[in-house]
């Protein structure tokens, strides 16, 4: 034997130096805090997922969120399902929040300003000392404006600002300001009650979009779609009723094009209508009786017949539910819509039942509105304000008249800003004291009368950021400030005041620690105090007065030529960017969105006769001239818009912020003038009139799915609500009365089974819905002495009988999902869930343009009709994990493969990327790394170690997340059992607010996914083309779809 | 007087001797303008193989491909150049069996011209790959792991196609070559082309013996080479006939691919010889008979294909499933029109000129036609791949292709990389069959013999004539 290492000793060795390279692979930035190895943290398991509750502060909604981390690195975001305010869900800006967290543009470290455009790093303790300067010299001349502060930041703030002089402002740009001044008006409260939609079976918005942006989108989402899908024979009904349709007026089953500026016009005319059929109007009947519905018709635009039609539904029965105005229907008249709403409401009897007064929407109550933000302007630039601490809101891109606001800001000597990013507004700032991210901080956070929900840290901070809290308290004791509290962190201050205010009235018993654990543990606490009944204004303001007498011949002005060639133009906000402070987020802007599909880019939506007359396609530069200036954008035919009217989504065009958001598109707020509505002081954003020219330049759109049109396909289908019971009845479903919505009739007499009992489905043959194409191929078929492929429509049917393939899996799972298009709401939360979950490559903007976006799951949207009777088709579409794949025979190197348990699997090591496969699946949902993308540090720290990354000239697809399926059985395996159905969820199913995606193994007939896949509503896309695939769609039920042929006997 | 007997099909050569010098000459010091070409082939084949040298680095996504239109521009290549290459296996294996007289003295750069075209063919399917450096793994070879390709795969069957096909186009080739190049070995006096035919000649001496295993292993392997010609393209067609994708799922496509792979092959062979036989003024060896043959045939297999293209409009009419009709329409009327009425255009319309002989016996006419055919065989290749994927079943995912610069540097340097091939075969390897075109030609009158008799037709090539 030689005296050299043997071999067993060099893999030792290598062994050894691997680990350290491993461990070493990790140590970039702030990573050897976050994972002390040499003596292992409590809670961090290699390998295990730690999971942490916390509250979502993307949006002000305040979603309850469970964040999962590996290795002390927050990886994914999941909804809470014990939050009232998620229940479970979230929607893409809560799923995106992971890359605000780890966003590679976040102010690093303290900074102070060197000059222009530059900084000078200092340290916290350099940073707090300049700022408890500069709060000694301007005592008594400087603000905190802040955003909105509920719960303890809000206490601490109070106390920061009284003890040392400092005036605060807390500005919300989405203030909801009218409703506010509404419910001052007609209820006495200075807050937006909780509507609830779970009790609601017609429900009339205008122009609420409050499945998107609208105070609690996903709460509100989540109860949407529970009253309003179908449902054991019955369905809601949606009204929307506005110029422009954002996701919300899509997702609408009516749509009532009003003109800009009339919706109050409509909803009093509804009221009317209403009273006069007997409902109760109680102190509005003076309002309502002066209201003349034949002039409102006239200057809605829509027919007497039309409001006839839906007050007859709205009344039908106490559970109706108005909301509005939104932020894009806010216009001069705003605060009159807002009135009308209440008062419609109040007529259909909803106020108490779905109108609840006693729990208010808390973060839209006491904040500043944008005439508040005006006089501080104002006060800025003569020069009153010496000092200004920003904290959230960004002024300087979500006010119009930018120049103004830039020159207040000027005007201010000084102006610390605690923004985690370089905004606009910050990047004037002479100091920069960056705030943790919320997912690094502790907190609380109060979105809903009654609900207080803890914010916590998940993992160690990513850069030397501090939390605001934390910097007020240092600066008070720097400055000897005469604050009430001994914490000397906001973390103690936080359970300070839990143990004081909090805890007392939870009803969770035992001491504080156990108290306040279980809060963790939970995420919330509920408050069990009767709240405070909203109590009736002691007199009603005159304004509110002369208002109420007057709002029927109110109409909303709005200024800039009136021609031919000029449009209303509406402002909305954006469902991905919100008012714009998520722009930054990679995962957001490439993902398509949920109306237009464009990406990374802002564009202008245009009636598609308007577009025609102008020879507009779309991709066409369009040049939109408002009295403010002209903006250039990509033209996009949106048939949910009005022919006189034109419509640009808030949320892009920065001009600081980071990487990701910098320059792409533009902010619509410069276009609009700065009028602020006098009875509820918001900012008017539907308030002009705008020219449009076509520059006839044509640039490739950056847009995901270029066409609307199903070209008769029958991808994305409807079902007419007497078909749907009709097919259900047929199924033994029990079916109940319908209650609202269009009238059916129904169809003979059927057994019904127990309520509840979603029946198995097993041993009901239903001749599977055909597309009239595919029938005359069967016929075609039979006649030529072949046998026809019996096709059954429901994945039970597999594998079918007489085949082989699949034989070998006799004892495996089959593992399937159904997808009910009643219930899905086209949000696309389900796509950045994907990315998070499947470390999906960014393309950016000159890809997706190509066409290389690599989303595993994407909705398609679908238009049908047109004006009043537009459908539009939401689909989720990915991978339909066939049971006869067309994508596995085709590959020469079986990196396309089936598993045993029914998955179409994908082998990237194998792949050598001759996307044959990607050619032969019909659904076209394989998508090719054509470069190798990667995640500027940090993004990269949030990959799911449990996903490949994977390289350049790779398929990849849809797994039906297998490591999740995989994890399961493991643990299952440990317990020595089967998975259990509801175990596994997909990312996309696990964050859908709707619920449209239900999956599990569809072999068992007692499973959650085998028993929504035997609906009557079912089918399978692309049928006849025997995929087998493993996804059964549910069949929308709309008043468009036509009635189907009186079924054939068989 | 002493009656001249002429060849028939070589009224202008005279006698073997002059075959012997005109054929040689080829392999003499090139000129200035063959080294100026030479260049231009190598820098346009040096800027091809940079594009792919970027690709191979940056990723595939140099290309235009995008997710509807996986296959573009290499594809409709690497089709185009296995189609070529079927007019050499054609012309000197199915023609040499049927005794066709006129195909001694084309076939010879036929032949070359298939090798060079599968060797170029065969660069795509690697140069499409998205991870070429794992090309490998389509073949079976005895991995440790066990991990067999999957022989369903009609990519598969291609490896093994265009292998074959390879393997045998060039040992016919070369078996083909072997007297001729002896005569070259013996008329050189260029140390390197002494060594280099020494050794493809395999010592050849022209022995009756010699010659008598060398016309039956000459017989055999043409035999062998035949159902090629058939095997090939089909398989080649199976790519696209086997998967489900409207407008590709065609039981009509192999005999389809084949007819036009001899229509694209012939054209190419007349592309090729017309410039030849001025250059090298071989105006003797090709005459326009043997362009009216070619022609013939160019035109049969035209029809064939534009019957096809009628059949497939039929089909997909009669078929009654939407997406398969709608593609034949939006071929027609849609985004890619242009593409679809150059193919039309110059496979079906312009071909029908060659119904007449004028035309057939004009040398730029034909070369001509032989140019619009060349390029309408291409765009029928790329109509049929990037149409069919770009508005396939699902609307939402209907999106057009354009190719980018790599791309067509790429199909450029293709090109580049069979003309250097071809021109290095025209100055080191015998262009025309010598031996063969002796067979054609009037045996050399014996001083002493009868007068005016000659063995035109001896079966043995006369080897003593060199």
């Amino acid at each position: 034997m030689s005296n050299g290492p043997n071999r067993r000793e060099f893999l030792k060795v290598l062994g050894v130096t691997g680990a350290g390279a491993g461990l070493t692979g990790c140590g970039t930035g702030g990573a050897e805090r976050l994972i002390p190895y040499v003596t292992p943290a409590e809670e961090i398991v290699p390998g295990t997922s730690t999971w942490y509750r916390t509250t979502c502060r993307e949006c002000p909604a305040g979603c309850g969120m469970n964040i999962r981390t590996r290795e002390g690195r927050a990886v994914k975001a999941e909804g809470n399902p014990l939050s009232p305010i998620s229940h479970g869900r979230l929607c893409a800006r809560g799923q995106a929040s992971l890359h605000g967290l780890y966003d590679p543009d976040r102010v690093p470290r303290p900074l102070a300003r060197k000059g222009e455009d530059d900084w000078n790093p200092v340290s916290w303790d350099d940073a707090e000392r300049q700022l408890a300067d500069q709060l000694q010299q301007n005592r008594g001349r400087t603000v905190l404006l802040s955003g909105n502060y509920t719960g303890t930041m809000d206490v601490l703030a109070d106390q920061f600002a009284a003890s040392l002089g400092i005036e605060r402002l807390s500005w919300e740009p989405f203030g909801y300001e009218p409703l506010r001044a509404a419910n001052r008006m007609v209820f006495g409260v200075d807050a937006v009650p909780v509507n609830d939609f779970r009790n609601a079976d017609v429900v009339i918005s205008f122009g609420a979009d409050f499945l998107e942006t609208w105070l609690s989108p996903v709460d509100y989402a989540h109860s949407w779609v529970q009253s309003h899908a179908y449902s054991q024979g019955r369905k809601g009904h949606m009204v929307w009723v506005g110029p422009h349709q954002s996701l919300t007026g899509l997702n609408a089953d009516e749509w009532l094009p009003v003109r800009p500026g009339t919706e109050h016009l409509a909803a009093l005319a509804i009221a009317r209508l209403i009273a006069d059929a007997g409902g109760n109007a109680g102190s509005a009947a003076a309002t309502i009786a002066n209201v003349d519905v034949a002039n409102a018709a006239q200057r809605t635009g829509v027919s007497v017949d039309r409001f006839r039609q839906v007050a007859r539904i709205f009344a039908a029965n106490g559970r109706s539910l108005a909301v509005g105005p939104g932020v894009a229907s806010t216009h001069a008249a705003a605060t009159a819509v807002a009135a009308a709403v209440a008062i419609l409401n109040q007529v259909a009897g909803n106020i108490g039942s779905t109108v609840r007064l006693e729990n208010r929407e808390e973060h839209a109550a006491g904040t500043a509105s944008y005439a508040d933000m005006q006089r501080l302007l104002q006060r800025m630039q003569q020069g009153e304000i010496g000092a200004l601490l920003v904290h959230g809101p960004n002024p300087l891109y979500n006010m119009p008249e930018n120049d103004v606001v830039e020159a207040a800001l000027a005007a201010v000597p000084f102006i610390a800003s605690f923004s985690p990013m370089l905004d606009e507004t910050s990047s004037k700032a002479h100091l920069l004291l960056p705030d943790h991210h919320f997912l690094e901080s502790w907190g609380d956070f109060v979105p809903r009368t009654g609900v207080t929900a803890l914010v916590q840290p998940v993992m160690t901070p990513v850069f030397q950021s501090k939390q605001t809290g934390d910097v007020m308290l240092s600066v008070a004791r720097r400055l000897n400030a005469p604050i009430t509290t001994q914490a000397n962190t906001y973390y103690d201050f936080l359970r300070e005041r839990w143990a004081r205010d909090i805890m007392p009235g939870s009803g969770i018993a035992g001491g504080f620690e156990d108290a306040w654990r279980e809060a963790l543990k939970v995420g919330y606490v509920q408050s069990t105090a009767p709240a405070a009944p909203a109590t009736a204004a002691a007199s009603t303001p005159d304004s509110a007065a002369g208002m109420l007498a007057s709002m029927n011949v109110m109409e909303a002005a709005f200024t800039g030529e009136a021609g031919d060639d000029s449009y209303y133009l509406i402002a909305y906000p954006s469902y991905r960017f919100f008012d714009g402070r998520l722009a930054n987020r990679a995962w957001l802007q490439e993902l398509p969105d949920p109306i237009s599909k464009f990406c990374w880019s802002s564009w202008v939506e245009i009636n598609p006769a308007t577009a025609d007359r102008l020879r507009i396609d779309n991709g066409h530069i369009i040049e939109v001239t408002t009295s403010r200036g002209t903006m250039s954008l990509p033209a996009w035919r949106h048939p949910g818009t009005r022919e006189d009217t034109i419509a640009i989504q808030m949320g892009q065009g920065h001009e600081g912020l980071g990487r990701y958001a910098h320059d792409r598109g533009v902010n619509v707020m410069r276009l609009l003038e700065p009028a602020a509505d006098p009875l509820s002081g918001a900012l008017v954003t539907a308030q002009l009139r705008a020219t449009i020219h076509n520059t006839r330049k044509w640039e490739r759109p950056i847009q995901a799915g270029l066409h609307s049109d199903q070209d008769g396909r029958q991808i994305a289908r409807n079902i007419t609500l007497e078909d749907a019971r009709h097919r259900d009845e047929e199924r033994g479903f029990a079916l109940l009365p319908i209650t609202a919505g269009p009238q059916v009739t129904p169809r003979g007499e059927h057994p019904v089974r127990a309520p509840g009992d979603y029946g198995r489905g097993v041993g009901v043959h239903v001749e599977p819905d055909v597309h009239p194409f595919d029938a005359r191929v069967k016929n075609l078929q039979g006649s030529a002495g072949w046998s026809p492929t019996d096709v059954d429509a429901s994945p039970m049917g597999w594998p079918p009988p007489g085949t082989h393939y699949g034989e070998y899996s006799e004892a495996q799972p089959r593992w399937a999902m159904a997808i009910d298009l009643e219930r899905c709401i086209g949000c696309s939360a389900c796509t950045t869930a994907c990315y998070a979950e499947n470390n999906i490559g960014i393309v950016g903007p000159e890809q997706v343009a190509k066409g290389r976006i690599l989303h595993w799951i994407r909705i398609e949207r679908y238009f049908e009709g047109e004006g009043e009777n537009l459908e539009t088709q939401f689909l989720p579409m990915m991978c339909q994990h066939c049971g006869t794949a067309p994508c596995e025979p085709v590959c020469p190197v079986y990196a396309a493969y089936h598993t045993p348990d029914g998955l179409n699997a994908q082998v990237y090591n194998r792949c050598v990327g001759t996307r044959y496969c990607a050619n032969n699946c019909p659904y076209k949902v394989r998508v090719f790394n054509w470069y190798s993308y990667e995640w500027p540090e940090p993004l990269n720290w949030q990959l799911n170690p449990d996903v490949t990354v994977r390289e350049k000239g790779v398929m990849e697809k849809c797994t039906f997340c297998v490591q999740r399926i995989r994890d399961a059985e493991n643990t299952a395996r440990l317990e020595d059992r089967g998975a259990r159905d509801g175990e596994v969820t997909p990312a996309c199913a696990q964050t859908c607010p709707g619920d449209a995606l239900v999956f599990g193994n569809i072999k068992d007939p007692n499973s959650r996914v085998a028993r929504v896949a035997a609906s009557g509503r079912g089918y399978r896309v692309f049928e006849g083309i025997n995929t087998q695939s493993a996804i059964t769609y549910l069949k929308k039920v709309s008043i468009h779809a036509e009635t189907a042929s009186a079924p054939e006997a068989h | 007087m002493a009656t001249v007997i002429r060849s028939e099909t070589h009224p202008d050569v005279s006698e073997y001797g002059e075959v012997n010098r005109d054929v040689l000459s080829l392999l003499g010091k090139p000129g200035r303008s063959y080294y100026i070409l030479l260049a231009i082939v190598l820098v346009v084949l040096a800027i091809g193989a940079f594009a792919w040298f970027t690709q191979v680095v940056l990723g595939i996504g140099m290309s235009g491909l995008i997710t509807p239109v996986s296959w573009g521009a290499y594809i409709t290549t690497f089709v185009f150049w296995v189609g070529i290459a079927h007019s050499g296996t054609l012309i000197s294996a199915v023609l040499f069996l049927f005794r066709a007289r006129w195909r001694q003295s084309i076939y010879r750069a036929a032949e070359a011209m298939t090798v060079f075209a599968v060797m170029t063919a065969g660069l795509f399917p690697i140069i499409h790959l998205g991870r070429p450096w794992v090309f490998y793994y389509l073949l079976p070879y005895p991995s440790q792991r066990q991990i067999w390709p999957n022989f369903r795969s009609p990519l598969l069957w291609d490896v093994f196609a265009v292998g074959t096909y390879l393997t045998v186009s060039a040992t016919f080739f070369l078996l083909g070559m072997i007297p001729d190049i002896a005569a070259a070995r013996d008329g050189t006096t260029v140390p390197w082309r002494k060594k280099l035919y020494t050794v493809m000649s395999f010592g050849w001496r022209g022995t009756a013996n010699e010659w008598r295993h060398f016309s039956k292993a000459y017989l055999y392997l043409a035999a062998l080479a035949t159902p090629l010609v058939l095997s090939v393209h089909s398989v080649v067609s199976w790519d696209f006939a086997m998967s489900i994708v409207p407008g590709w799922h065609t039981t009509i496509f192999a005999p389809y691919f084949v007819a036009g792979a001899i229509f694209s092959g012939l054209a190419m062979v007349i592309t090729i010889i017309v410039p030849i036989r001025k250059i090298f003024k071989l105006e003797a060896y090709f005459t326009p008979r043997h362009f009216d043959a070619m022609a013939k045939m160019v035109l049969v297999t035209g029809m064939v294909v534009f019957y096809a293209y009628l059949t497939e409009f039929f089909m997909a009419w009669y078929s009654f499933e939407t997406p398969e009709r709608e593609i034949f329409v939006w071929r027609l009327t849609g985004d890619y029109w242009w593409a679809t009425w150059i193919m039309l255009t110059c496979n079906g319309i312009i071909p029908m000129l060659l119904w007449s002989r004028k035309v057939r016996v004009s040398i730029p006419a034909l070369f001509t036609i032989t140019i619009f055919v060349n390029i309408g065989m291409w765009f029928e290749r790329f109509v049929i791949i990037v149409t069919s994927l770009a508005h396939e079943y699902e609307p939402w995912q209907w999106r057009n292709y354009q190719p980018s610069w790599v791309e067509m540097a790429i199909v450029a340097g293709s090109f580049a990389w069979f003309a250097m091939w071809f021109l290095l075969f025209l100055r080191v390897l015998p262009a025309v069959s010598i031996a063969e075109l002796k067979e054609v030609l009037p045996a050399p009158l014996r001083r002493h013999g009868r007068a005016g008799v000659a063995e035109s037709h001896g079966r043995i090539g006369p080897a003593e004539g060199k």
